[in-house]
């Protein structure tokens, strides 16, 4: 295999694997903003240690612990002693994801059927989410756009969350993707 | 609402507390809940996606029509309105004015911010800033919302103050400024740029977009370049993202993560695709004692910078330049080369390796040191001479179409930007005159796409 075959398989892992990336990221960031470049991060560093020859026997899990860490300073600089960086849940998190890896096939079937599932949203239920998830403003701050109460946001928040997963999982089932 | 998505609920919104983290760490003991937590990750992940790629295609504003500042956390958010300010209408009147304010005031500061200065203008340049056009100087300041628009026969550079970063537009080249407010961002509408990119703050990146590509950096050196429904990028230091602005069915995801000695192209038609960078081989020079072995010059001369100065070697010693990288057989089959420098004169060596490896280099073509020059041996369009000597030209060598060997040039002289690697690729008869190699076959030499034992030996 030539050096830009190797490098080329690497990078298709990388981006075969670069939702759950994300999504690790995001999930304790909660801001997809600086996700988005805390993920970049992960990404050049891992293109540098391609670069330097390092020996990278499990891509997803090398570049979740490169993540890891990044969140801990991300969160260090910010001086926030928020409880979900306690670093037990944040392994058991690392599991979870590492318990995954085997399983991406059945991941991005799953990504496409929600994804279809967010277009058929009713308006104001897409506009909920995309006021939280790419304006990533808080509840409260959705709740003073909407004129609703911050708990009536997060309710239908959940909500809505919830009907997605639902349907994504009908669809699995009727594409024989899922038991 | 099962236990676990509470949990995991209150979590997304900043609002878990100390007992509630316990007891998450209890549930996600059970591998089902881990699995169920995967799944409500990836949700948001995916729902951020659809809406950034939905937000991505739609078109740019030209400026934010309020401002927008990266959301406050939510616990900040919340502390501020409801723990702790307790206020009378007319009060929150007063702190709503003043909000307004502020808010006002930072929008007025990122539409009035300096984005960069331009320098090494030449040629026509002009600044079309709120529908009027002025033509630029150096040390014209840019701002939010302008469009650089760099006639045929000019050039410009951008730069920024305290950093060594900076965008080099060529002739023909369209660049409108975005709002700096979450980095440097800019849309290249027509044209190329070159870019060398410092090491960007931790979280306020640069942003080249194209009409159809966005290109994300944070420390590095590329080139991109926009033509027609084409975006190409070639990066030589550090990495950068590349993905399309509007996906299309033709090309997939599209998204290519593009690292140092690679170039990318997007295209709305085609599939997207990643190739080495080509064009040019690396340059290294030093001045070294006359008499030293070209090759031994990196281990005994002293290295010079820009290897344009060469000319200007002190008595007594010489300059030696190598240019390396990789040859890129564009088919298989038997391959011949020569190599010349200007005049012929001085000396000149090629040397080519059976792989990437360099340890495996042979010297393939040479022309010794002439005091007199001869006049050249027959008529050429070339520049260079490749006839004037036997030892100019190889031996048939046999490569494989889209494998890269290792190649250097030795030389050393007064004129050191004039010399020629020739050759006849496959399928030209025998007797055929030696071409100029053509740019595309030549890939410069980057440490990190090199092979390791080409890295272990640099200088």
């Amino acid at each position: 295999m030539s050096e830009l075959e190797r490098q080329q398989q690497l990078m298709a892992e990388f981006v075969a694997t670069r939702h759950a990336l994300f999504a690790f990221i995001n999930g304790f960031v909660r801001n997809p903003h600086d996700a988005e470049d805390l993920f970049q991060e992960v990404w050049l560093r891992f293109s540098r240690a391609l670069g330097q020859g390092t020996a990278i026997a499990d891509q997803a899990k090398w570049c979740r612990g490169v993540a890891r860490n990044l969140v801990l300073h991300y969160w260090r600089d910010r001086r926030q002693e928020e409880i979900p960086f306690d670093p037990e849940l944040m392994d058991l998190v690392a599991q979870a994801f590492d318990e995954q890896a085997d399983h991406q096939e059945a991941w991005r079937g799953r990504r496409e059927a929600l994804a279809r599932c967010l277009e058929e949203l009713p308006d104001h239920s897409r506009e909920l989410l995309r006021l939280r998830y790419e304006e990533a403003l808080p509840a409260e701050g959705i709740g003073a756009q909407l004129r609703q109460t911050t708990a009536a946001v997060l309710m239908a928040l959940s909500r809505v969350r919830k009907a997605l997963k639902d349907c994504a999982r009908k669809r699995l089932k009727l594409e024989g993707l899922a038991p | 609402m099962t236990r676990l998505e509470t949990l995991l609920a209150r979590w997304e919104a900043g609002e878990l507390t100390a007992a509630e983290a316990a007891e998450l760490k209890g549930l996600l003991a059970d591998p089902a809940a881990r699995a169920d937590l995967v799944e409500d990750w990836l949700l948001t992940s995916t729902i951020h996606d659809a809406f950034h790629t939905a937000a991505a295609t739609a078109a740019p504003a030209p400026a934010p029509t309020a401002p927008v500042a990266k959301p406050a956390r939510p616990r900040r958010f919340r502390w501020l309105v409801w723990r702790e300010v307790r206020l009378s209408f007319a009060q929150l009147g007063a702190a709503g004015a003043a909000a307004s304010l502020a808010l006002a005031g930072v929008w007025f500061y990122f539409q009035q911010a300096v984005v960069a200065t331009l320098t090494d203008v030449k040629g026509a340049v002009v600044i079309h800033r709120q529908g009027a056009g002025q033509t630029a100087t150096n040390g014209t300041s840019l701002r939010p919302g302008d469009l650089i628009t760099v006639a045929a026969d000019g050039s410009a550079s951008l730069k920024w103050a305290g950093e060594e970063t900076s965008l080099v537009l060529a002739p023909g080249t369209r660049l409108e400024a975005r709002s700096p407010l979450f980095g440097k961002r800019f849309l290249l509408r027509d044209g190329s740029l070159e870019a060398a990119v410092a090491p960007q703050a931790h979280l306020r990146p640069m942003i080249l977009s194209t009409p159809e590509a966005e290109a994300r950096v944070v420390g590095t050196r590329f080139s991109l370049t926009a033509t027609n429904r084409l975006s190409r990028l070639a990066v030589l230091e550090g990495a950068v993202r590349f993905r399309p602005t509007h996906p299309s069915p033709a090309r997939g995801a599209g998204e290519l993560l593009v690292a140092a000695g690679h170039a990318a192209s997007l295209s709305p038609d085609a599939p997207s695709q990643l190739n080495w960078v080509t064009g040019f081989l690396a340059q290294d020079a030093w001045t070294v004692p006359a008499e030293t072995p070209l090759r031994d010059a990196p281990k005994l001369g002293v290295p010079l910078t820009t290897p344009a100065a060469a000319g200007s070697s002190a008595a007594g010693s010489i300059v030696v330049e190598r240019l390396r990288g990789y040859l890129l057989a564009p088919a298989t089959g038997n391959y011949v080369f020569w190599v010349a420098s200007q005049g012929g004169g001085a000396p000149v060596e090629l040397w080519l390796s059976p792989d990437e490896d360099p340890k495996g280099s042979e010297r393939i073509a040479y022309a010794a040191a002439a005091s007199n020059t001869p006049p050249p041996s027959r008529p050429t369009s070339l520049q260079v001479d490749f006839l004037r000597s036997p030892t100019q030209q190889s031996t048939a060598r046999e490569l494989e179409k889209g494998r890269r060997y290792y190649l250097e040039v030795w030389h050393s002289g007064q004129d050191l930007r004039t010399l020629g690697i020739g050759w006849r690729p496959p399928g030209r008869p025998a007797e055929s005159q030696p071409e100029l190699i053509a740019k595309d076959a030549l890939c410069p030499f980057i440490e990190s796409t090199a092979h390791p034992a080409a890295r272990a030996q640099t200088p």
